[in-house]
């Protein structure tokens, strides 16, 4: 549990690499990713089957996350949320899609591939959510950083 | 003249920022804020994913419009990051439009971290991923060679400005192409660890984020074309693994899973 919060944080700082975030804010984004994937596991560890509610709420804390960290260092907030939901994708769900398409297993790939569908909308849903909280709540420092 | 030069800080301010990865909201914020900046009337800034336009009136009431069309795209938010902090500086008066040009093109200058930095950034994610995923160590060195493998290609055809399209199905396809040769070679099951850790880092992460931004602030154009961008990457990839895990099934048989 607590290793694979590190890895999380590990994987995160990889992909802020890849999007050539700048060397100071990579620390920010491995917290980013630990903390999102913390949320996740804590709510799925507590309730099996809310794998969506978990998702969302993941989704939430890391856009806020973002929001405010993008006030107090003056930096873009996507720079943190891009690497931050990282975790969140459902790669296992779309090569278990393509699996069961390739054996045959239509039935199975549909439900796959629409769970894979499914917590892309999530994800989408928690950011849209955390997104449109009114701008003054992050504004305690300086109120044009956006 | 004054208004050419201001027209000028807003759109390479802009194109920087689009060519960057940042969304269209924010390139429109900043190019608006630059623009009113510099003291110029009825200024308006569109921008859509693949290009934009800057316009104001000059002090003779004659209109001066300035196109740009984004081409090439890459993921630096050292720029966006940059151009970010130099639209604050410009509009809190630090600097003048002459500074303020000079710094641009410094930014624009700012290279992304060295090629195997990245690739090996890449690995090391892939790898972290296989172990999360519920996979074992010798999973996670498997996730680690194969996305090192996969990324070499990927950045090369990146780099050519290659069709996203095919770029992701190459990816796939090699991804996967070594995740079952390790697997294979090490007689291990749980091929799907490998496979998964792999291809997350070319999973549309970057798309789907500015979507939502794009689509939340009104630009619904802007909007739904990432998030085609975001469907078609993760189809690409996803076939591009199919066709390998077919084709490795009727050559070798029932050794997928």
């Amino acid at each position: 549990m607590i290793l694979n919060i590190f890895l999380a944080a590990a994987a995160t700082i990889g992909f802020s690499i890849i999007f050539n975030i700048p060397r100071k804010e990579l620390i920010f984004c491995g917290l980013a990713g630990a903390g999102c994937w913390s949320v996740l596991t804590l709510i799925i560890t507590l309730s099996p089957d809310s794998r969506m509610a978990a998702t969302f709420v993941a989704a939430v804390v890391v856009t806020i996350y973002a929001r405010i960290l993008s006030t107090l260092r003056k930096m873009p907030s996507t720079v943190y949320m891009i690497p931050g939901i990282i975790p969140l994708v459902p790669g296992t769900r779309i090569y278990n899609t393509m699996l069961y398409i390739v054996t045959g297993e239509h039935a199975q790939a549909l439900s796959q591939g629409i769970e894979a569908l499914a917590i892309s909308g999530v994800i989408s849903i928690g950011l849209l959510a955390a997104l449109s909280l009114p701008r003054w709540l992050f504004s305690f420092e300086r109120n044009k950083t956006k | 003249m004054k208004e050419n030069q201001s027209i000028k800080l807003a759109v390479l301010a802009g194109e920087i920022m689009l060519e960057s990865g940042a969304e269209t909201a924010r390139v429109e914020d900043t190019m608006l804020r630059l623009m009113e900046r510099s003291g110029l009337v009825g200024a308006e800034a569109f921008s859509t994913t693949t290009g934009l336009f800057a316009s104001a009136t000059g002090k003779n009431g004659e209109i001066i419009t300035m196109i740009k069309r984004i081409s090439a795209r890459e993921n630096n938010f050292k720029k966006v990051a940059g151009v970010n902090e130099l639209s604050h500086k410009f509009v809190d008066g630090k600097i003048n439009t002459a500074e303020a040009l000079a710094e641009l093109e410094a930014i624009n200058n700012l290279r992304p971290y060295p090629l195997i930095i990245r690739i090996l950034g890449a690995s090391m994610a892939s790898m972290c991923f296989a172990f999360m995923f519920g996979g074992t160590a010798l999973h996670a060195l498997g996730a680690f060679i194969s996305a090192f493998l996969l990324q070499i290609p990927v950045t090369f055809l990146e780099r050519k400005n290659i069709v996203i399209f095919l770029r992701n199905i190459a990816g796939g396809i090699i991804g996967a192409i070594f995740a079952l040769l390790f697997v294979n070679l090490a007689y291990i099951d749980g091929v799907e660890y490998v496979i998964v850790g792999a291809i997350m880092p070319l999973l549309p992460g970057v798309a789907l984020t500015n979507a939502i931004r794009d689509i939340l602030d009104g630009n619904m154009l802007a909007g739904s074309a990432r998030i085609m961008e975001a469907l078609l990457t993760a189809i690409a990839i996803a076939s591009g693994v199919g066709v390998v895990m077919g084709a490795w099934k009727s050559i070798f048989g029932g050794v997928l899973i």
